[in-house]
């Protein structure tokens, strides 16, 4: 089973992904701040993180996956992490790209393809 | 050989100095020094120094045979010769010259060189005291053409290396960074090879500075600060100096790898010494060049038309829009310009902007600027919960079995995506930068049409393609056309409104007409207004000529004016529809369909 953290401010969004997610088999985890985000990626190894690049406590998504550095190497990090933004700018997508990272578009074209591109794990 | 170093050796013990004065030295350095301890001798071999005059600078060599410099050459001419004195005398010992001597020169000094005098007299000077000297004649720089050898910080370092002072070294290399900038300059000058500028990035800088100030003997080679950023070769001498919100790096090398002598080191001390002051100079200088430039550059690209005249009226400069017509307005009508004294009696002349074309430009500005930013923070916070609503609402649609609650969530999925797709469109069309895009030419019509909805409810909207096909593309800003079409479709709502209650009897008729013979693009809309009244015909563009209560008088003008900007006309007349009709026409030159 994958193991999937969602990080989510947007309660909705947290929701409905997360039973999206484990409609399709996925054990998910969500969380809503940047902070515990960091905590649960220190505490447990997940094959996918999802994370929303505006989060509450003023954390970015950039900066998770800056602390998350500390845990895995850039390597693994560009196989594990997606983002997903509302405000997709040519910045973003070049940030994301240095770190290798997937960028998805909020809301999503095709929920479905979303959905593949969440669970489909590099090895 | 041998009796020459004895004769020397002799001399020596007289305490008696032997000056040999190369014979093209047009100063008359041997009257001055006659009545003094000094001796001066036509034979060179029993001196035991050498005066040596080149290129106005006096050098003292301490061995007639050997070229070894111990004294920085000062530069010299006839009214400075009092510190030349002084300069010999503190090498050569504690002969000082006669009463007689000072006075016959003071009678030649201005006031100026009296003070600098009397600050030497003062002074108590020992053999080491050259240093003093350079000071006091660092202070004058009218009797010091010191500075003179020095132009600029890019020619700078091929003046080091030319001096005679640098004799046996190769290359220098200035680098001057300007506190809290990200790139510095760096001056490189290699004999052979010539004089190169180049920028490089703050850090490289930081590394050789620091290097640099900590060092005490201030000798280097490259393997110590290996980098891409040094212009010198092998073993060198740097210094650095903090002037004027500047840090300088200022090196010389040799090129070679033997590390530089103790005598080159102390010279190279003295040197820098004095380049403190020299460096201030250039920097002055360099700031007053770049203010002059910057000045000059905002002036050339200057909206409107701008020149610097004498007061005879000659023109000094003149930008890009002042030519010969703008000079004859202003000889027939002075009071279009603006105008600033300057030195000199020279005046700056600034055409008073056409306020017409300006104040259409500057609302236009303003107003989708605002617009832009609210929808900007609109799309922000609304598309997220939005994304939100949807996805849950697409969620429970599929657990649903009660199909009227499906077709419910369903419905309210599809409303959150129009609703998205609104604020995507609207930002779109109200991006606060001239861009352009390739634009759908129908469906930008049509989502101008939805953002006018609230103005224009109830009444009839069509549109008519003529020659056009669905896709139909063109390469323009969206935005600008947009505005237009948006501010025309208004316009024509509130003109019909004011006909009564009774909208649905009228219309809006929005054609497209692809004129491929012509190559343009004919946008209009026409009403069923009461059309527009022949007195207002003439006033139409201009800004803020309203007939409306709460107009600003701006939607036309700012319409004729983005017309213009998009390279294309905008026209007006009757309708069939018996209203106004606007025509907007753009040029197809660049079509892509």
């Amino acid at each position: 089973m994958i193991k999937v953290l969602l990080v989510e401010d947007e309660p909705l969004i947290q929701k409905s992904l997360k039973k999206l997610l484990e409609k399709k088999g996925a054990s998910v985890d969500v969380e809503s701040s940047g902070n515990g985000a960091i905590e649960r990626i220190k505490a447990c190894n997940y094959d996918r993180i999802i994370c929303d690049l505006m989060l509450q406590d003023n954390f970015s998504g950039f900066d998770v996956i800056e602390e998350s550095k500390q845990r895995y190497p850039i390597g693994q990090i560009r196989k594990k992490f997606i983002i997903i933004t509302a405000y997709s700018s040519p910045q973003v997508h070049a940030k994301a790209e240095e770190y290798g990272c997937k960028v998805l578009s909020k809301p999503f074209q095709d929920n479905e393809e979303a959905l593949k591109v969440f669970l489909t794990i590099e090895e | 050989m041998e009796n020459q170093s004895y004769s020397r050796a002799q001399k020596a013990e007289t305490n008696r100095s032997i000056i040999f004065i190369e014979d093209d030295c047009p100063l008359p350095v041997e009257e001055i020094l006659s009545n003094t301890k000094y001796e001066v001798t036509k034979n060179k071999s029993e001196a035991s120094h050498t005066l040596k005059y080149q290129n106005g600078r006096l050098f003292l060599l301490n061995d007639s045979s050997s070229m070894n410099l111990f004294s920085s050459g000062l530069p010299c001419n006839r009214s400075n010769l009092l510190a030349l004195l002084k300069l010999i005398e503190s090498h050569l010992g504690e002969v000082s010259p006669s009463e007689e001597k000072t006075n016959l020169l003071k009678k030649n000094l201005t006031n100026q060189q009296r003070r600098l005098l009397k600050n030497i007299n003062k002074k108590h000077l020992h053999p080491s005291g050259f240093e003093d000297v350079c000071k006091l004649t660092d202070e004058i720089r009218e009797i010091d053409d010191f500075y003179s050898h020095f132009d600029s910080l890019h020619t700078l370092p091929r003046s080091i290396i030319e001096m005679d002072l640098f004799n046996g070294f190769e290359s220098s290399q200035l680098i001057v960074h300007q506190k809290g900038k990200m790139f510095c300059d760096t001056y490189v000058y290699q004999s052979g090879v010539g004089e190169q500028h180049k920028i490089i990035p703050v850090e490289g800088f930081n590394t050789i500075f620091s290097l640099v100030k900590k060092s005490k003997s201030k000798k280097f080679n490259q393997s110590s600060l290996l980098k891409d950023d040094l212009g010198v070769l092998g073993t060198f001498m740097a210094n650095v100096f903090s002037i004027k919100n500047h840090d300088i790096v200022f090196i010389v090398s040799q090129n070679g790898f033997l590390p530089p002598t103790k005598s080159e080191i102390g010279l190279f001390d003295k040197f820098c010494s004095r380049m403190g002051s020299v460096f201030n100079f250039l920097l002055e200088r360099n700031q007053v060049s770049e203010k002059s430039q910057n000045i000059n550059i905002f002036l050339m690209n200057y909206p409107y038309a701008a020149a610097i005249l004498t007061n005879k009226d000659q023109i000094l400069f003149k930008n890009r829009l002042f030519d010969e017509e703008t000079f004859y307005d202003y000889i027939n009508f002075p009071e279009k310009f603006i105008s600033w004294k300057l030195i000199k009696d020279h005046q700056l002349l600034i055409k008073k902007p056409d306020t017409a074309k300006n104040i259409s430009d500057i609302y236009h500005y303003q107003r989708v600027s605002l617009l832009g930013e609210l929808l900007n923070t609109l799309q922000h916070e609304l598309s997220n919960p939005l994304f939100g609503l949807k996805l849950t609402a697409d969620l429970l649609e599929g657990e649903q079995d009660d199909s009227e609650v499906a077709e419910t969530l369903s419905d309210i999925a599809n409303n959150c995506s129009r609703c998205q797709g609104i604020i995507r469109n609207f930002s779109y069309l109200y991006q606060d930068e001239s861009f352009t895009d390739h634009v759908e030419v129908h469906s930008l019509v049509k989502e101008t049409l939805t953002l006018t909805k609230s103005e224009s409810r109830q009444i009839l909207k069509e549109i008519n393609k003529h020659n056009l096909p669905e896709d139909f593309t063109i390469e323009t800003n969206p935005t600008w056309l947009s505005q237009v079409l948006f501010n025309l479709i208004v316009n024509s709502s509130q003109a019909i409104k004011t006909l009564g209650d009774d909208f649905k009897s009228h219309k809006i008729i929005i054609d497209l007409v692809h004129n491929s013979d012509a190559k343009e693009l004919e946008i209009s809309v026409s009403d069923s207004g009461p059309g527009i009244p022949e007195v207002n015909k003439e006033n139409i563009f201009t800004p803020f000529y309203t007939t409306k209560d709460k107009g600003t008088g701006l939607g036309l003008s700012i319409c004729n004016n983005l017309c213009h900007k998009l390279g294309g006309r905008l026209n007006h007349g009757k309708s069939k529809l018996g209203g106004a009709k606007f025509t907007l026409i753009i040029p197809l030159a660049r079509i892509e369909s």
